[in-house]
């Protein structure tokens, strides 16, 4: 099967171009609802591993595709 | 039919006795409807992550899974690595509302923030979507057992029924939370052994990479090819009709973040499964695929690579790289997942089922331990309901489409109906009840006229018979949620009020209401106290002034008393008010019903946390 952009980055592109849109969203929405108060420490926490679970998962999708396609 | 050993069926025989054990042991501690649904609202996140784990990763997640990866490689783990993109919201928006608004089902919500109507619709499609979840895990059981048990399909699909009802019955949440826990941990050990003797059988790791085709190591699947497993379908099937409805709308799920002790720990636990037990999961459950490749690679006498049915490659891989008794105790670990998994759910379906057929039908106030025995007979109906729809799922072809059609156009309304009413105040009764029907019916005329799809698929080619199981979910989503907006904009909606605390918006009304109060968020210790015996109504409790003073907390604040020893995980625990305080530290006096609901030992010391 050919390794072309539709295999490889195409679906990795839209992953964490839709997945940056919906956590952002998320993020804004429950800071300015007030569900996520960053006045408190542990909310800000929480913040920082919203924000690191995503790349983590970006970072893992990515690393395995480069390992894979060389 | 594969050659298994004496030994297999012993460890799989001993396996079955030791759950049936664990379980009359900890079904004596499920004495009310809460502690059978909600596990007493008790446990710590440690408890409850492995009991996620548990649930999530399914029977029908090594069947279906393993199945994909021989034929697709790694992107088989697709569906275990797109769930986080919602999780900010999920823990900090849905998960205090329905833990703060004691939320006993999800069709409970739909009353509180629309009306009955919109509850009894949401009450349907909950039924058929747990009861279909049910009904392919016993098919998935089946499927692999049969070849194990030498039986045929269904009287395989009844054994395992039976055991079920059983263990379900006697035990409700505590039972299936503790279950979850050795069931959680024996079948990660199982799924990792098996990759690991599996990559030992090829040669080693090396070996094992070479072999494999580097299309086959990518990641993530082709964009819109092909029409049974591409990434575009399976991104708006999985990654967001299923992400959502397991995250936000499954009760079996719902129903443990509700066992934790606090919001906090839901979050802990949420989060700890998501980024650290998911990607492992991942592996568990396709690893037995990706090894059948390599060694139909190798050896296409042993594994041929046209290898039918699909569905049979993680038992074929199982007893073809372990030794006997491993293959047993790995056969044991399906089974686990398989319990793990239909009981929460069995659990959660009679929950609905008490709290959304029964109740609001029959007015009359019964007694607590009356539904708590209806409750036990429901397990049972519902067990059979389920075996009832094996023969549909069955007639599918593989586990993998029949969950994807299933995921992609049950959940959608529901999806769509929750989160613009989370999102949304403005959203409407009317608007949720419309989406529903209306949406409904698109999704019908989708299955119909698979025409009305083809503008969202992406390119994705649609297969003759099955055309466009899983970009269906983007149409689905796309008219319930159209349709939902539309109503909203010509209907009046409910009065602020009337929603207050059922919104994103109103999360610290909810918060109040929880409380009784305002929430004190003082940030204090947490004392060590032993307990006795006082003459206390309700739910109040006694502490010296310097121990309260320690917690930072004030006469009416929440307070959780839990028994010192970590392990215990907080079965032994109860939520409690604080009354006026005493002046003898180290105390906290308790009524007699506070000390039996907290299952209490005498002498054995409790430590005190202020909750808000």
């Amino acid at each position: 099967m050919e390794l072309d952009f539709n295999r490889v980055w195409l679906p990795y592109i839209y992953l964490y171009g839709c997945g940056a849109i919906i956590i952002t969203a998320s993020i804004v929405s429950v800071i300015k609802a007030g569900g996520m108060n960053l006045k408190v420490k542990n909310h800000r926490i929480w913040l920082f591993i919203s924000i690191l679970g995503f790349f983590w998962y970006m970072f893992m999708h990515g690393f395995l595709t480069v390992i894979a396609i060389h | 039919m594969l050659h298994i050993y004496t030994i297999d069926y012993i460890v799989i025989a001993c396996y079955f006795l030791v759950i049936l054990s664990f379980g009359a042991y900890f079904g004596r501690y499920a004495k009310t409807t809460s502690d059978f649904f909600f596990g007493g609202r008790r446990f710590h996140w440690w408890l409850i992550c492995m009991s996620i784990v548990a649930t999530g990763v399914s029977s029908h997640s090594f069947i279906k899974y393993s199945a994909m990866g021989f034929k697709y490689g790694f992107s088989s783990s697709m569906a275990y690595m797109n769930d986080w993109f919602f999780m900010p919201l999920f823990m900090f928006g849905w998960l205090p509302i329905v833990y703060y608004t004691r939320m006993k089902s999800i069709p409970e919500y739909f009353e509180k923030r629309f009306n009955p109507t919109a509850r009894k619709l949401a009450t349907v499609v909950q039924l058929v979507y747990m009861l279909g979840y049910i009904s392919i895990g016993f098919l998935t059981l089946g499927v692999a057992l049969r070849n194990i048990l030498g039986l045929s399909l269904y009287p395989t699909v009844l054994l395992v029924a039976v055991v079920v009802a059983f263990y379900v019955r006697i035990g409700g949440e505590i039972c299936d939370i503790f279950l979850d826990l050795i069931q959680g941990i024996m079948l990660t050990i199982a799924g990792l052994l098996l990759f690991f003797l599996g990559i030992a059988y090829i040669g080693g790791l090396d070996q094992f990479w070479a072999l494999l085709p580097d299309s086959f190591k990518l990641p993530l699947a082709d964009f819109n090819k092909p029409s049974d497993f591409n990434f575009v379908g399976i991104f708006w099937q999985d990654g967001i009709a299923g992400s959502v409805g397991f995250l936000f709308l499954n009760q079996g799920l719902i129903m443990r973040f509700m066992s934790c002790k606090s919001v906090n720990e839901g979050r802990i636990a949420a989060t700890t499964n998501v980024l650290i037990f998911l990607p492992i999961s991942a592996i568990v459950v396709s690893n037995a695929g990706w090894i059948a490749k390599a060694i139909s690679a190798a050896h296409p006498e042993i594994i041929p690579p046209n290898f039918a049915p699909l569905d049979d490659i993680f038992v074929k891989v199982n007893f073809l790289v372990t030794q006997p008794g491993i293959s047993g105790f790995i056969a044991a670990a399906l089974i686990a997942a398989l319990l793990s998994t239909v009981d929460s759910l069995i659990n959660a379906t009679t929950a609905i089922f008490i709290f959304d057929v029964y109740k609001p039908f029959h007015k009359k106030e019964r007694s607590d331990a009356f539904y708590l025995k209806a409750a036990r007979w429901t397990t049972l109906i519902v067990t059979a309901l389920a075996v009832g729809l094996v023969p549909l799922f069955h007639s599918f072809g593989t586990i993998y489409k029949a969950h994807g059609w299933f995921h992609s156009t049950v959940i959608p309304p529901l999806v769509v109906a929750v989160f613009m009413g989370i999102l949304w105040p403005r959203f409407t009764s009317k608007a949720a009840v419309w989406t529903f029907i209306g949406g409904g019916a698109m999704i019908v005329l989708g299955q119909f006229f698979p025409q009305l799809v083809k503008p969202f698929a992406h390119g994705t080619p649609a297969d003759p018979n099955q055309p466009y199981i899983f970009i269906g979910a983007l149409y689905n989503l796309v008219w319930c949620s159209v349709i939902g907006f539309v109503v909203t904009l010509f209907t009046k909606s409910k009065d602020k009020s009337a929603i207050d605390g059922l919104t994103l918006w109103s999360i610290k009304s909810a918060k109040r209401m929880y409380k009784n109060g305002t929430p004190n968020e003082l940030i204090g210790k947490k004392p060590v106290v032993n307990w006795k015996t006082a003459d206390l109504t309700g739910d109040a409790v006694r502490m010296s002034r310097n121990d309260m003073k320690t917690m930072q907390a004030f006469p009416g604040d929440l307070v959780y008393l839990c028994d010192k020893r970590w392990y215990l995980g907080g079965l032994k625990s109860v939520h409690a008010r604080l009354a006026e305080p005493h002046d003898e530290d180290g105390v906290v006096y308790l009524s007699p019903d506070m000390v039996k609901g907290g299952l209490f030992t005498p002498v054995k010391p409790l430590y005190a946390e202020k909750e808000m």
